[in-house]
């Protein structure tokens, strides 16, 4: 079964190009550009994994949080960030002290093999 | 004879001095006030009195009639750090520089901060100046480089990304792999700057940290060698490491490779050297490492000023480069408890030292 990755991003050309990478390694690809449509997305699609922009207009990456706990959704979550390291790592930890864990953080910009490697590794484990 | 010697108009009576040092304290724009500490029954600092200020004081803090009142008098809320920083001038008689914010006055100020008097003495001598509207240009700066940066790499996310797919997913002739590989090799340039900018806003705003754990700083020399030697012998560079088994050391492993990287890079680019050597040693309390080259060298006035923000030489403006890189390095080693310091013979060679503390 082809695994399915929800990408949410408010840059559409991160989207398109996070599709074509992840089409190229038998991945089915859903998008949104917010926190409300990766939501419906979720409902709809049941994605395997969440590629989740830290910053996203409208919905917060923390209300994000908050619902999918509540939802009691269990599918792995990966950040994405265009932050440094460090400021990325103290966003996460901020994110996690509700009892949620991140599967990993990926910064942008990325090296494709990089982003593919971390997605595998992710699915593979859950 | 027998008439009294003249003194040259150089010599100052003391008459003289009292009229120059009235001068001044009332001429110059920058505050002045001498205060007596006021402390508890534990002996600790909690307030001050005003015995004397000068011409400027009002103007520089926005206090009137402070004279003979205590600061708490005149700001209660004033931050509790400056009492304990005069305290400490009252009582070690060591004089002091140092940029403080004061909350309740809505300032920010540089002081200057001296006992008057003998040990035991209360009183202290305050010269300082508002620096609020500097601070707030430096932080909106920084907030300006942040967020540029921050908005830089998001475009440069879909273009570094779809140039890797044309070149890993797609058929290209010779021609067509050398032009991607050029620009691809520039994203990634792109990408250090925009990465050094972003680290140098956090230093500016003190807000750069180190992650410090026990490492194997000779493993670490090696690797960076090993993953700098492709780069080294592209330009025809020998590039040699010479480090013995060194004692573990307390440091943040990304953070001292990105330096160790940043050097190299440095030396292999702009440096004309045939050969760079890594070397490392133990040292008393420290561990000392060296890169050395046998290039054309650096001036001494290039050298003063290479540890400052956005320099770049003459020579290194053509070979890129945004000037950044050895000033972030000062700021990580800094965070280490180190020393970075260049030596250069023009002609000969550089070599940096960093020392790191083992503990």
């Amino acid at each position: 079964m082809k695994k399915k990755v929800l990408v949410t991003d408010d840059n559409a050309d991160i989207r398109e190009t996070v599709k074509a990478v992840l089409e190229f390694e038998d991945m089915d690809v859903v998008m949104a550009q917010d926190g409300k449509t990766a939501l419906e997305q979720i409902a709809k699609e049941r994605p395997d994994l969440i590629l989740l922009d830290l910053k996203m207009p409208g919905m917060t990456t923390n209300e994000f949080i908050t619902i999918y706990q509540k939802l009691k959704l269990k599918m792995p979550i990966i950040l994405f960030s265009a932050s440094r390291e460090r400021e990325t790592k103290e966003n996460i930890e901020k994110l996690e002290t509700g009892g949620f864990k991140t599967a990993d953080y990926i910064e942008k910009p990325f090296e494709n093999e990089d982003l593919v490697k971390r997605i595998k590794k992710v699915l593979n484990k859950h | 004879m027998g008439q009294k010697k003249q003194l040259p108009s150089t010599i100052l009576t003391t008459r003289d001095y009292e009229s120059l040092y009235r001068t001044l304290l009332e001429k110059m724009d920058e505050g002045f006030c001498e205060i007596e500490m006021i402390y508890d029954k534990k002996g600790k600092p909690v307030d001050y009195r005003f015995l004397a200020i000068n011409a400027a004081f009002m103007s520089q803090t926005g206090l009137t009639d402070a004279l003979t009142k205590t600061m708490k008098e005149m700001v209660p809320n004033h931050d509790e750090h400056w009492f304990k920083i005069y305290g400490d001038v009252a009582k070690t008689g060591k004089s002091i520089r140092f940029e403080n914010p004061a909350v309740a006055m809505k300032r920010f100020y540089d002081v200057f901060a001296f006992r008057i008097g003998e040990n035991g003495s209360k009183r202290v001598g305050i010269l300082f100046k508002d620096i609020t509207e500097s601070k707030q240009l430096e932080s909106a700066k920084n907030l300006f480089l942040s967020m540029i940066s921050h908005e830089l790499r998001t475009p440069l996310t879909p273009i570094r990304s779809q140039l890797e797919l044309m070149r890993d997913k797609f058929k290209l002739d010779e021609k067509q792999t050398e032009m991607l590989k050029i620009i691809l090799r520039n994203v990634g340039r792109l990408n250090t700057i925009i990465n050094d900018l972003l680290d140098v806003t956090r230093i500016e705003a003190g807000r750069l940290t180190v992650d410090k754990k026990k490492e194997n700083l000779t493993v670490l020399l090696r690797d960076v060698v090993s993953f700098e030697a492709e780069s080294a012998s592209e330009r025809g560079i020998s590039l040699s490491v010479d480090v013995p088994k060194l004692p573990i050391v307390n440091i943040d492993k990304n953070r001292i490779t990105q330096v160790i990287i940043n050097l190299l890079n440095n030396s292999i680019k702009h440096s004309n050297a045939a050969k760079i050597k890594v070397e490392a040693e133990k040292k008393g309390k420290n561990i000392e490492i060296m890169i050395k080259d046998n290039g054309k060298g650096i001036s001494k006035e290039n050298a003063s000023k290479l540890f400052t923000p956005f320099f770049v030489s003459q020579e290194t403006t053509e070979s890129g480069g945004a000037g950044l890189g050895v000033y972030i390095c000062k700021g990580l080693i800094d965070l280490h408890g180190g020393k970075i310091w260049v030596e250069s013979v023009e002609g000969k060679g550089t070599t940096f030292f960093i020392s790191l503390p083992i503990k």
